[in-house]
């Protein structure tokens, strides 16, 4: 208990103790504010603009955890449909690859001539960027099946659909959760990196405030993406963790 | 007259059981990878006996089972396996290979589900194969809480649910310690006394198959032939406490004596 709580507490030492410092800072003129805003001014951002950082952060929330679930969603069905066969796998594995490597900066311009400005392309640029992890483990999970065990199926004349939901896809479990443990973090990016492109959300107030030099409302928009970033990963985790206990069985 | 083909989808049909359970004629088998494994085999074995195959590491006894499993085909030669359907066989590996999201009565159920009987059936057999192998209190935990020789036997009772004429096993005991092998060793010797289904246990321990088989099949080094084929004179049940026997003893000293004298013939 004791333990559980000073590692709670803990991270947020070396955040006062930077806030104190940029506080000092400031006070005596040693950076500018509209380089560096004192903390203070964050935090009396957040008090003031509450409502409007309240609905850009749904926003930008709704649009990460939309596109993760279509991810998670197609990405282990684009696995599946790999697995089926060599000939699937290497004429199209490549393209897959392409959704890891493409900069989504670079064509969050293209995705809004395609799909226009607002929540629609915010969730496809989120989507983009987050499937591939997800491809990738699901991937991998369902080629480990266990050669054993795929004999064993085979002995009793399983059919390919039933080694496919009866063995490959319960013993990639494990490996779906980690791919969209990854995913979950790009989700965010993704999210805000498209609204900083089709507006709305996070993005939105990060690329609105910016040009009008309000650095305290950057960095409060900031810290706000990255702490629901990290709520998100943090709720995937306790999901993934009670799904992972469920299958394998504890010793308590 | 019996009549011999290459081992096919068709030799798991229907047929006339025969006085063999097992008959191999002149059986190859070559892997691309590894070359000649199994040269010229030639065994019949008896429905109903308890057949142990005893060879070194790497010897093609796996591969010699995988044969008969249907897992595998030979290169060359006939080989005939009675069974009186596709599903008439249970087969128990090196490891247990459990699944280890399934609870065991689950895992245990597996073959009768893919075969695809109803589940009530599935769980009213699943519990009593369990109970064979004295597993019928846990059949609701996971693989995960089970200690290894559990495993084993919840992997023995899933060979046995769709109640085979025809157990083969390989090498199921080898990761065991070594009182949990003795006790497996000894129920899975009254399990076959009570049930007298064919059994063919392969091991590359000589105590082992002295302890458990009727009759021993020493092959050789790869590529493999039977050098020996060795009755064993012990009695029917058998308990841990055979193995200090001086009976025991005695026929242990006749199989070392047997794989002494081939060792040194060389593989010629």
């Amino acid at each position: 208990m004791k333990n559980s709580l000073s590692k709670i507490l803990l991270p947020f030492i070396p955040l006062l103790l930077i806030s104190v410092v940029a506080e000092m800072l400031s006070k005596y003129g040693v950076v500018a504010p509209y380089i560096l805003p004192p903390p203070s001014d964050i935090l009396a951002s957040f008090m003031n603009d509450s409502s409007e950082y309240y609905s850009s952060t749904k926003e930008t929330v709704s649009a990460a955890l939309l596109g993760l679930v279509l991810a998670g969603i197609t990405g282990v069905l684009v696995a599946i449909l790999f697995s089926t066969s060599r000939l699937i796998e290497r004429s199209l594995y490549p393209y897959a690859t392409f959704f890891q490597t493409v900069p989504i900066v670079s064509i969050a311009p293209l995705l809004v001539i395609w799909f226009g400005f607002g929540f629609r392309t915010v969730v496809i640029s989120s989507f983009i960027v987050s499937i591939f992890p997800v491809i990738a483990n699901t991937f991998a999970g369902l080629r480990a099946t266990d050669p054993a065990l795929l004999d064993l199926f085979k002995l009793y004349g399983a059919t390919r659909l039933n080694v496919l939901f009866k063995l490959r896809l319960p013993q990639a479990v494990p490996q779906i959760l980690t791919g969209l443990k990854i995913s979950t973090g790009l989700a965010m990016i993704g999210a805000v990196i498209g609204e900083f492109i089709a507006g709305g959300g996070l993005g939105g107030v990060i690329d609105a405030s910016r040009t009008q030099q309000r650095l305290d409302k950057v960095f409060a928009a900031v810290l706000l993406a990255s702490f629901s970033g990290l709520l998100l990963l943090f709720l995937l985790n306790l999901i993934s963790n009670s799904i992972l206990k469920k299958w394998k069985g504890s010793h308590d | 007259m019996v009549k011999f083909k290459n081992i096919d989808k068709g030799i798991f049909a229907k047929m006339t059981i025969g006085p063999e359970k097992i008959l191999f004629q002149n059986v190859h088998k070559d892997f691309q990878s590894t070359g000649k494994v199994l040269r010229d085999l030639n065994f019949t074995a008896e429905s109903g006996d308890f057949v142990v195959l005893l060879g070194r590491s790497g010897a093609g006894k796996s591969t010699l089972l995988r044969l008969i499993a249907g897992l595998e085909e030979p290169t060359q030669g006939n080989l005939k396996i009675n069974l009186n359907s596709a599903n008439d066989r249970g087969f128990v590996f090196q490891e247990p290979h459990l699944m280890p999201w399934r609870n065991l009565i689950e895992n245990v159920g597996l073959p009768l589900e893919l075969i695809g009987l109803p589940q009530n059936e599935i769980s009213k057999r699943a519990e009593a194969a369990l109970d064979q192998v004295q597993l019928s209190g846990v059949s609701h935990l996971k693989p995960s809480e089970l200690s290894g020789g559990m495993k084993m036997r919840a992997s023995l009772a899933r060979a046995l649910v769709a109640e085979p004429s025809l157990l083969l096993l390989d090498e199921p005991f080898a990761a065991l310690d070594e009182q949990t092998r003795f006790k497996l060793s000894e129920d899975l010797r009254n399990l076959w006394c009570e049930k007298r289904i064919t059994v063919v246990f392969v091991t590359h321990s000589v105590q082992e198959a002295c302890f458990l088989g009727n009759r021993i099949l020493i092959l050789s080094e790869k590529p493999s032939v039977i050098k020996h084929d060795i009755k064993i004179n012990l009695p029917e049940r058998r308990k841990t406490q055979l193995r200090t026997d001086p009976v025991f003893n005695n026929e242990l000293k006749k199989i070392y004596e047997l794989i002494g004298s081939s060792g040194s013939e060389g593989s010629g």
